[in-house]
């Protein structure tokens, strides 16, 4: 019994013996990772998850009818020949004399594969020159957005107090209305067409990403490495760009690929409210509001489905497959470091 | 019968980059109202195996062999809710972080209560009174006006004896407590510690405590078992192991804590780090970082054997056995280590020059 | 060892911390001020290790970032004596330089971060990461930067080979080998060390405090080394700072504080680290009460709510740990407006209701007050006794806290010279107030409540 401290003392256990041995066998210690950065990393998860390599491929399907369903002019030169689609979208089939026999509404058959709309235009070729503005809609704002979005949060987050204050409020106004609304009253406001729906919908729709960046932001800030940038030296600029948005990116690059499905589903509403695109126009959501009135009908009469089933499902398929690739992309970024670690720290 | 047996436990988790087996054929007992330690550095397997006793395994790991008897019981063939009732009942546990451990929506009070009510059908006011007890026990002030306070209210010692309290409310017969002080300072620690012995006394709770400071260990534990990647590499009573340690990995750690009071300029270090548990060395896991190893132990697993006899270890809770091949005679040069004692009484006097000239 | 000039020196080193919730607090005036540090002065040497040690929060984290300016002081300065290059030294005034030369100065002035997790950015690579002090300051390019790179490497113990590889891949200890080779890529003079070693194992820790030493032999660099564990510091420096409460308590080499500890505080920080030796039969003195918010820190000698050697006033003649009870009484009852916070509990007795020796009894039990003291506290402990029993908290208030004065809570004690290097602040040892009770060196335990 002794109340001295450090009473045992032990000799001969000797590191350096290791060290200057030769390996006594093939066993090293980190012999088996190969470098690979954090995205490489998400990659490689993101192809294992297999419902989010089914959207991609649906979406790559989607994309790839899309462009070739008509061919592409650009400047009068034809850059894309190549014509899937069996008519014209805005071809009125009973017009030809050919295909005189199909009317308005008609079901599918062997020459309109999908059917045809009420004004006898062949639903298949509308859907998949339709995707056109579906798609590239929702590309568009959605990148639109989030650059605003970026910039705006990581301003507000990194500088902080008043700053921050002021451009918080901002957004709470923004916020105060639901972002249909607001794009309703836009499109109100300048009339329908392609380029007023994407500033409808850009116009208030960064709010999401700033405020995302912004919380983001103020916990990346406090990470260490932040401080220690700060303490070799490093200019505010360098900080921000090198240590604290490219750390911040990852819930916004899962909010985006999430909100594409979003504004497409945004795009279809107003074009079902009839105030979107031109009604003529094979949008998605524009053909279901053209064929709106077939939904509610008098006893007795036939319910022509086609017209609103298939560009409802073209509808669902897209953002379903867009929401796929974004949890795989959340799983993918989100599940960094859940794998067992080296031991050796805490 | 002892409190606890576990034999051969192993314990596997499945991740992307292979199959970790985080406990490999773990056996140990404890007796009832003993405190039993476990020490080893992280990624040793000791809160695995501590969550293993109350079957709390989640995906994507699984109990892949061996069995956890308790009083006599088998857990692992249980039925679920058969385990329900002897988790905070009979086997209650302590964690390291207070603050998560305590939900932040309830109040102290309620969440010392909640097992009580909910385990031994207290009414109430009775579940009331006793949480107030309890609070008391655990050297909380003014119990029963701070009842209704929540955990943010309390420091981080408080928050851990109310920890403490929980656990304790029900009196259960084995308290697992996985590095109870961890996250504490020094002089709330010396509390903690101080009141989790005083406490184990009064209730004749077992303890299984759990932790990577052998300071920790040497202040309250009979026994102790040091796990080294998954396995267990010595055990013994606590007197034993820290004046006379047998597996290089224990001096090894031991010669690398700065003690207060010596006059070390260098601490002698185990060199490297602790293998990936997804691709063990081959044979003896320790031979990589092991100033002693020797061709042998590239080839040949150590058992657990008795230091003395070489004979494999037979669950005799005094014996003091270890995994290393100079017990077993397989080993050329031996170990060359020594462990001095400063003014060793005649009872501790065999410690000295121990370590020296045993195997081959 | 010290010499005439110390390379760094605080005066007054002050930092408070604007604890308001939002900006309309602030607008309103609301502020409350968090005195993390407060008005801190040491001195470093050149080539030694200064460890300063405290429990969390006590302010020596901010203490370091607001001596490299990473955090802008309140008050005080921070004086540095830089080489400048002919031989001689300038001395600089670091809180009053310009940005601009602070960013250069940082190439003499470096920090070690305590975790190894979060002080490394994941998305650079290990190159990048020990390369980015060399491009921020132009040190290096091309291959001159790639050679220093895996110089750096090597020096801290690491394969060169590492240098494409991301943090993620890296154990906690050679994580924090990473953080130490960026830190040594300027080549600094002062490195500041913010628990470089608490997150990790044991095994590893004794690799990095090594390998700390070593550095410092081979590179002439002194240390500041701020650590939370007591034997870790006493293992490194060469001097040691003791913390409490954003005051330094005891300054001196590591010997006089340690041995014997002289202040209260650091005897009790001591006693408490458990020993790695089962037969090990140390008394543990155990401090009532808890560290008290920096918000609003206690009168006086900031440690008096919880020191085991608070002094007593003229004319009590008590046993020490009855006055630390007697003490603990007495705050428990200003703290706090009920009388069950000044009795212990027993079942089937409402405090409320007790009679007048059942009261007394249980407030004795509360707070371990053997059954007679006597002399002028027995009668003061009476009285308030009684008024509590009478239901008057308020006169309970006041009889004690008239007569249960400390002088350790009048005045706060400076940083008093024991000897030419050791300084500590505590009454006990100052020698305009002699001791009352005499009792220097005598250790007593302190009553275990909290």
């Amino acid at each position: 019994m002794s109340t001295q401290r450090g009473r045992i003392r032990i000799t001969g256990f000797d590191p350096t013996r290791v060290d200057e041995r030769d390996p006594l066998s093939e066993w090293v210690e980190d012999g088996e990772t190969e470098p690979e950065s954090r995205w490489r990393r998400a990659w490689r998860r993101f192809r294992r998850n297999r419902s989010a390599m089914l959207g991609v491929a649906v979406v790559a399907l989607l994309t790839l009818l899309a462009v070739f369903a008509r061919p592409v002019e650009l400047f009068g030169v034809t850059v894309q020949p190549i014509a899937l689609t069996p008519f014209e979208p805005d071809t009125i089939l009973y017009l030809t004399p050919e295909y005189a026999n199909i009317g308005p509404y008609s079901p599918p058959s062997g020459t309109a594969l999908l059917g045809t709309d009420g004004t006898g235009r062949d639903i298949l070729s509308r859907l998949l020159y339709g995707g056109r503005y579906s798609l590239s809609i929702g590309f568009i704002v959605v990148f639109i957005t989030a650059v605003i979005g970026i910039v705006y949060g990581s301003v507000s987050g990194y500088y902080g107090g008043l700053v921050d204050e002021v451009m918080m409020r901002v957004l709470d106004v923004i916020f105060a209305f639901p972002g249909l609304v607001l794009a309703l009253v836009v499109v109100a406001t300048l009339g329908g067409g392609y380029w007023q729906l994407v500033l409808a919908f850009t116009v208030f729709g960064w709010a999401g990403y700033a405020r995302l960046i912004r919380g983001e932001i103020l916990q990346v800030k406090q990470n260490e490495y932040v401080m220690a940038a700060r303490a070799l030296g490093a200019r505010d600029r360098k900080v921000i760009f090198r240590h604290i948005v490219p750390n911040a990116l990852a819930p916004v690059v899962v909010q985006a690929s999430l909100s594409i499905g979003t504004v497409v589903i945004g795009v279809a509403a107003l074009g079902f409210l009839g105030v979107g695109l031109d009604p003529t126009t094979a949008e998605w959501g524009t053909m279901l509001n053209a064929a709106r009135s077939t939904l509610i009908q008098g006893p007795g009469a036939t319910l022509p489905w086609w017209a609103t089933v298939f560009p409802g499902v073209a509808i669902f398929l897209f953002v379903m497959a867009m929401n796929l690739i974004g949890d795989g992309i959340n799983d993918a970024l989100d599940a960094q470091d859940t794998t067992v670690t080296q031991g050796g720290g805490a | 019968m002892a409190l606890l047996e576990v034999d051969d436990l192993t314990v596997q988790f499945y991740t992307e980059d292979g199959v970790v087996t985080a406990a490999d054929e773990l056996s140990f007992t404890v007796e009832s109202g003993e405190k039993f330690g476990v020490v080893g550095e992280s990624g040793a397997g000791k809160s695995v195996t501590a969550l293993s006793l109350m079957r709390l395994i989640e995906e994507p790991g699984r109990i892949t062999d061996g069995e956890i008897r308790f009083k006599g019981e088998d857990i692992l063939s249980m039925s679920e809710s058969e385990v329900r009732s002897i988790r905070g009942n009979e086997m209650a546990m302590i964690f390291q972080d207070a603050q998560t451990a305590l939900n932040p929506v309830y109040t102290v009070g309620e969440q010392i209560s909640e097992a009580v009510r909910h385990h031994l059908d207290y009414s109430e006011a009775d579940a009331r009174d006793r949480a107030v007890q309890l609070m008391d026990d655990v050297g909380i002030p003014e119990p029963d006006a701070r009842y209704d306070d929540y955990p943010h209210q309390f420091s981080g010692g408080m928050q851990q004896r109310v920890v403490i309290a929980t656990a304790l409310s029900c009196d259960p017969d084995l308290l697992i407590a996985d590095e109870p002080t961890t996250a504490l300072d020094v002089t709330i620690e010396a509390k903690i510690l101080d009141l989790i012995e005083n406490l184990a006394d009064e209730y004749d709770t077992a303890v299984q405590l759990i932790t990577h400071d052998l300071g920790v260990i040497a202040e309250v534990c009979d026994r102790v078992m040091v796990m080294y990647a998954g396995k267990p590499v010595e055990k013994a009573p606590v007197d034993d192991l820290y004046y006379d340690p047998k597996h290089p990995y224990t001096v090894g750690l031991m010669s690398s804590i700065p003690r207060v009071g010596e006059q070390r300029d260098r601490l002698q270090t185990i060199p490297g780090t602790m293998p990936d548990l997804v691709e063990l060395p081959s044979g003896c896991s320790f031979h990589p970082r092991c100033p002693f190893a020797e061709d042998a132990c590239t080839r040949k697993e150590p058992p657990l054997v008795d230091h003395e006899t070489g004979q494999a270890a037979d669950g005799d809770t005094d014996q003091h056995v270890a995994a290393c091949l100079e017990y077993t005679g397989d080993l050329v040069e031996g170990l060359d280590y020594q462990v001095d004692v400063d003014g060793a009484d005649p009872n501790t006097g065999s410690a000295t020059e121990r370590g020296r000239d045993h195997g081959a | 060892m010290p010499e005439a000039e110390p390379i760094l020196r605080a005066e007054n080193l002050t930092k408070y911390f604007d604890d308001s919730e939002g900006f309309v607090d602030s607008l309103l005036g609301r502020s409350q001020w968090v005195k993390a540090v407060d008005g801190v002065d040491f001195t470093l040497y050149e080539g030694e290790t200064l460890g300063v040690v405290g429990e969390s929060g006590c302010g020596k984290t901010t203490l370091g970032r607001a001596l490299l300016q990473l955090l802008e002081p309140t008050e005080g300065s921070v004086y540095y004596n830089r080489a400048d290059g002919a031989g001689g030294r300038e001395r600089l005034d670091l809180t009053e330089a310009s940005s601009s030369r602070l960013r250069s100065l940082r190439t003499d002035l470096q920090y070690i971060f305590q975790d190894p997790f979060s002080s490394l950015n994941p998305r650079l690579t290990v190159g990048d990461i020990i390369g980015e002090p060399l491009d921020i300051h132009s040190l290096a390019t091309g291959a001159e930067r790639t050679d220093r790179i895996y110089e750096l490497l090597e020096l801290v113990g690491l394969n060169p080979s590492h240098a494409q590889r991301y943090p993620h891949e890296f154990s906690g200890g050679q994580r924090q080998r990473i953080g130490i080779a960026r830190a040594l890529a300027v080549d600094p003079e002062v490195i500041v060390c913010d628990e470089p070693v608490s997150a990790l194992d044991v095994s590893v820790q004794a690799q990095i405090l090594n390998l700390l030493e070593d550095l410092q032999a081979d590179l002439g660099l002194s240390y500041i080394f701020i650590a939370h564990d007591l034997s870790v510091v006493e293992h490194i420096s060469d001097r040691i700072g003791v913390m409490y409460l954003g005051e330094l308590a005891e300054v001196g080499t590591t010997d006089e504080v340690f041995s014997p500890p002289y202040h209260p505080y650091t005897e009790a920080l001591l006693s408490a680290i458990p020993e790695p030796d089962p037969r090990w039969q140390g008394d543990r003195i155990l401090l009532s009460g808890n560290v008290p918010s920096p918000l609003d820190p206690p009168s006086g000698c900031r440690f008096h709510t919880r020191c085991p050697r608070v002094i007593q006033p003229a004319g009590f003649d008590l046993d020490q740990p009855v006055w630390r009870s007697l003490m603990d009484f007495k705050q428990r009852l200003l703290g706090e407006e009920t009388i069950g916070a000044v009795t212990a509990v027993e079942e089937d007795v409402d405090v409320e209701d007790a009679s007048r020796a059942e009261l007394e009894d249980l407030v004795r039990a509360e707070f371990d007050l053997p059954d007679r003291f006597g002399g002028e506290a027995e009668r003061v402990f009476a009285d308030a006794v009684d008024a509590l029993h009478a239901g008057d908290i308020q006169a309970a208030e006041t009889t004690v806290s008239e007569s249960f004065v400390s002088p350790c809570e009048a005045s706060n004690p400076d940083l008093y010279a024991e000897t030419e290097t050791h300084n500590l602040a505590c009454l006990l040892y100052d020698d305009e107030h002699p001791d009352p009770t005499g009792s220097v060196g005598g250790r007593n335990d302190a009553a275990a409540d909290d």
